[in-house]
């Protein structure tokens, strides 16, 4: 799998702000995602090509409506490439724990 | 048309037939389902089931859409989890040049909870990540490979 458009990809802010509002509420229109932010509809809309190159953010066509979704399968494979199968369960446990932690943190 | 609550894609470098022929087969189903059993009846109205390592149904449904080797959709029930409301899960095989786009669209019964999201996001990326890996190496994930410092 050629992974370099993933990284590329996920190397910019503004196109890991838009997977962020994705992973919080999928499916949605170019106008949704340009709802409150401070880039133009045209930089959104570039950065959803790369994003779709990328296979990070799958299509759905509702009649004209283009409905995009946060397309989490590349991320699994790159974890599938470096960790192994008995180590995901431990790598969990640990992003488990530090995010336990770190709202704790915030409640204090 | 409903709207997915879900859409995972990853493209495959097989045939469609290949992929569904995995997709439906139940022996090698624990290879890409975490051990689980994945049955696929034959037809639509026939019963589709995910069962545990140890025998116990985890998945009860029917296959809704039995349209080899293009077009899978399947009823969802948690057996244990009478509460959550019944889902489907649609499987689109696509050819793309020379390769197969595998999509997995998911139409939640309601509102679920943001743990179940979670868990399906995790789940189904790695179910399609090891299909990928199943079909294109023939091994059910790949050994570690640490790289020599440089």
């Amino acid at each position: 799998m050629d992974m370099d458009p993933v990284f590329r990809a996920l190397a910019d802010p503004s196109r890991r702000a838009l997977l962020d509002r994705l992973h919080t509420e999928n499916g949605q229109t170019l106008g949704e995602l340009c709802e409150g932010l401070t880039m133009s509809r045209q930089a959104v809309s570039k950065h959803l090509v790369l994003l779709e190159e990328a296979n990070l953010v799958a299509v759905v066509w509702r009649g004209r409506e283009k409905l995009h979704y946060l397309n989490p399968v590349p991320i699994a494979e790159i974890a599938d490439r470096w960790i192994g199968k008995f180590e995901r369960a431990r790598v969990k446990a640990l992003v488990d724990l530090k995010r336990e932690l770190e709202s704790d943190d915030e409640k204090a | 048309m409903r709207k997915p609550d879900a859409v995972f894609v990853t493209f495959i470098a097989a045939t469609p037939q290949a992929v569904w022929d995995l997709l439906t087969d139940k022996a090698r189903s624990p290879q890409f389902f975490f051990g689980y059993v994945m049955s696929v009846g034959g037809a639509a109205g026939e019963p589709f089931t995910v069962t545990r390592a140890d025998g116990t149904p985890d998945v009860a449904g029917k296959v809704l859409v039995h349209e080899p080797p293009h077009r899978l959709r399947v009823s969802w029930d948690m057996v244990a989890m009478p509460d959550v409301p019944t889902a489907e899960l649609e499987f689109l095989l696509e050819p793309v040049d020379d390769v197969v786009r595998l999509t997995i669209r998911q139409f939640d019964g309601g509102p679920i909870s943001d743990s179940f999201v979670e868990a399906g996001r995790e789940g189904w990326s790695l179910i399609q990540a090891s299909l990928k890996t199943l079909l294109e190496t023939g091994r059910p994930l790949p050994p570690i490979k640490p790289r020599p410092p440089q």
